[in-house]
């Protein structure tokens, strides 16, 4: 069965070329443009693996992860941060949260996005 | 009869005797100015005996007769004659210089008729000494006067001098006062310890009054509410200038300048800028260029996705032209990703926050991952690189691993880049007595010119010999490297010669510190 990803980005262009990657490479793929959309997606259904960025309107990526982890169903969803930045401190706290990777969008291309994830989930 | 002629006698008698006492010439002549009498002095004077002259007119002692004649008409009008310089002659035949002084007596109480006529003779010779005694007592007198007047005027002078001197003293010390007091920085100078000015814009940064401060000395003002802060800066370190920033609270930040001289550095000149503005502009734009870096970061990424996946065959088959073109447009959007990444590590500098992790390291692992891939890329070039690996039995170093890695690989691929052939190397060694370590980097490349070495770690500087090779740098690495090295407390500085090659030295303290002030280019 087709894993499923839930990516939560409000930029567009990000947006549409993850879905885009994604879906080529067999994945099922929902977005949410920012925090509280995105929660309510999870909600709704859970997904295999969590694409999230950090700076989003309504709830950013860290609210939404604090979430998740109260959340019975949620808690266990893998999670990667993918940013614009990353400060060592922030990095820190994600691990801490149980963020398995912090990714800054301009180092990586998207083949080496998708190799993370299919590392997670398959 | 007898007794009346004998008192006329002694009458006479007494009264020529009285006439002979004086010192004066007397002479009595009648109406007619025949000689009746004539004193012991007057017949002295004119050489005589008085029986040669009894009777004779008197008018045969004077040389000039129209004088005498004039003199004997003024005596018939009744008047009283006074003629000065009249000559006579003595019996010698010598002429005598008198004044001649002529009376009338009167017959009766009415004074209408003519008596007899009084002749007093002074010589003039005698008044001619005391004249003259006179004349050069006056001329002394003179020129004493001229000499006091002289004096006088020169001492005038020098007063005038020294009052213009005092005057333009004075200008000088209002100007200066003026200029002190109406200065837009604040002034404090200190001499042989103490406070002996405050200008008012300092009065007013400080919050204080000259009564508080003046006359005290550095030491005592450590107790001062604010200005110890000021002083406190005084008393660690006396180099002969010192500039650093003094925070006043949120509303107030403070550029300090003082200049140290004189004996024991006990006296200081200092200078309070107002940077509160210039420092909150400088943030402004640091935010500026912090919030545009990160906005660009999401195009960005979106032009290196499409485009790997293009190169990658994903949108379908590319031709090896299209490729080609397609990896010069990868390439450029990845030098755009390090020129925005550089340039917020450079607003991190600029906001202090740029060291964020500190823990302990070996400085070998660090060299190691710093030089990475470079070994084989200085290989491929045809260049020799050799790195020698401190010892693991050293201190470790606490330092933000990330940051110096950083400042090692921006050095060591300078190194790699602006050299053609030859070799590079690096050594360190450990400096015990300081507690540091010291990285060279050596290169035999095309050096720095020595008119561009003192600008070599500003922002955004790219050496013309640089320029000319075709390297990818921003311009920002050594700027970055070396407010690393800084920041953690150690220094940075090199050797070059232009068409020989560049030495770096760089050193890092054991127990490096993240310095508190702000590190401006």
């Amino acid at each position: 069965m087709s894993k499923k990803i839930l990516i939560l980005e409000d930029e567009l262009v990000i947006s549409d070329l993850l879905t885009k990657k994604f879906s080529s490479e067999g994945y099922l793929v929902k977005t949410a443009q920012n925090g509280e959309e995105g929660m309510d997606l999870m909600l709704q259904e859970t997904p295999d693996l969590v694409l999230t960025d950090v700076v989003m309107p309504q709830k950013d990526g860290f609210a939404v992860i604090e979430e998740m982890k109260q959340n019975q169903a949620l808690r266990s969803v893998p999670i990667i941060i993918i940013s614009n930045s990353g400060q060592p401190v922030e990095i820190d706290r994600a691990k801490e949260l149980g963020v398995s990777d912090w990714i800054i969008k301009t180092e990586f291309d998207l083949q080496e996005i998708v190799e993370k994830v299919k590392n997670k989930i398959g | 009869m007898e007794s009346k002629n004998l008192t006329n006698s002694i009458k006479k008698a007494s009264n020529e005797e009285a006439l002979d006492a004086l010192p004066i010439s007397i002479c009595l002549v009648s109406k007619n100015f025949s000689i009746l009498l004539a004193n012991k002095s007057f017949l002295g004077m004119i050489g005589y005996e008085r029986p040669e002259i009894l009777g004779e007119n008197i008018n045969f002692l004077f040389n000039d007769k129209i004088v005498a004649d004039e003199l004997f008409a003024d005596l018939k009008s009744k008047e009283v004659i006074n003629g000065e310089g009249v000559l006579i002659k003595n019996k010698k035949g010598q002429s005598i210089l008198t004044s001649t002084i002529g009376c009338p007596t009167f017959l009766g109480k009415d004074k209408k008729e003519v008596a007899n006529y009084i002749f007093v003779f002074f010589q003039v010779e005698h008044f001619k000494g005391l004249e003259l005694n006179i004349k050069s007592k006056v001329k002394k007198l003179s020129e004493d006067t001229k000499n006091l007047a002289q004096a006088r005027k020169a001492l005038m002078n020098i007063l005038e001098d020294a009052d213009e001197e005092r005057q333009k003293a004075e200008l000088e010390r209002d100007k200066t006062l003026s200029i002190i007091n109406n200065l837009a920085d604040g002034l404090i100078t200190i001499e042989d310890n103490l406070i002996t000015l405050i200008n008012p814009i300092a009065k007013d940064f400080f919050q204080t009054t000259e009564k508080e401060v003046l006359g005290k000395s550095v030491d005592e003002l450590t107790s001062h509410p604010t200005l110890r802060a000021l002083v406190e800066m005084f008393c660690e370190e006396k180099p002969p200038f010192l500039r650093k920033e003094l925070s006043m609270g949120d509303s107030l930040k403070l550029e300090v300048s003082a200049i140290f001289f004189g004996v024991d550095k006990k006296n200081i000149i200092v200078m309070l800028h107002d940077v509160t503005r210039e420092n909150f502009i400088e943030r402004m734009k640091t935010e500026f260029v912090s919030i545009a870096a990160h906005q660009l970061r999401t195009p960005l990424s979106a032009i290196k996705w499409i485009l790997k996946m293009f190169l990658d065959g994903d949108m379908g088959d590319v031709t090896e032209t299209q490729k080609q073109f397609l990896q010069k447009t990868y390439d450029s959007n990845e030098r755009m990703i390090n020129l925005v990444n550089d340039l917020l590590n450079v607003t991190k500098i600029e906001e202090g926050r740029f060291l964020q992790k500190i823990q302990k390291y070996d400085l070998a692992d660090i060299l190691v991952e710093a030089v990475g891939t470079l070994k084989e890329l200085a290989e491929k070039k045809g260049l020799s690189f050799n790195y020698i690996l401190p010892s693991k039995k050293l201190p470790k170093i606490s330092v933000d691993k990330e940051k110096v890695i950083m400042a090692f690989q921006n050095i060591m691929e300078n190194a790699v880049f602006y050299t053609k052939f030859g070799k590079i190397n690096i050594l360190t060694d450990y400096l015990d007595p300081q507690k540091e370590f010291m990285v060279r980097i050596q290169d035999t490349g095309m050096g720095i010119p020595d008119d561009q070495k003192v600008r070599i770690f500003s922002r955004f500087f790219r050496g013309a010999t640089a320029l000319k090779t075709e390297t990818e740098g921003t311009g920002l690495g050594l700027f970055i490297a070396k407010n690393i090295i800084e920041a953690h407390g150690g220094k940075i500085w090199f050797d070059s010669e232009e068409g020989k090659g560049t030495t770096f030295y760089l050193t890092l303290p054991v127990d490096g510190k993240e310095k508190s002030c702000e590190i401006k280019n």
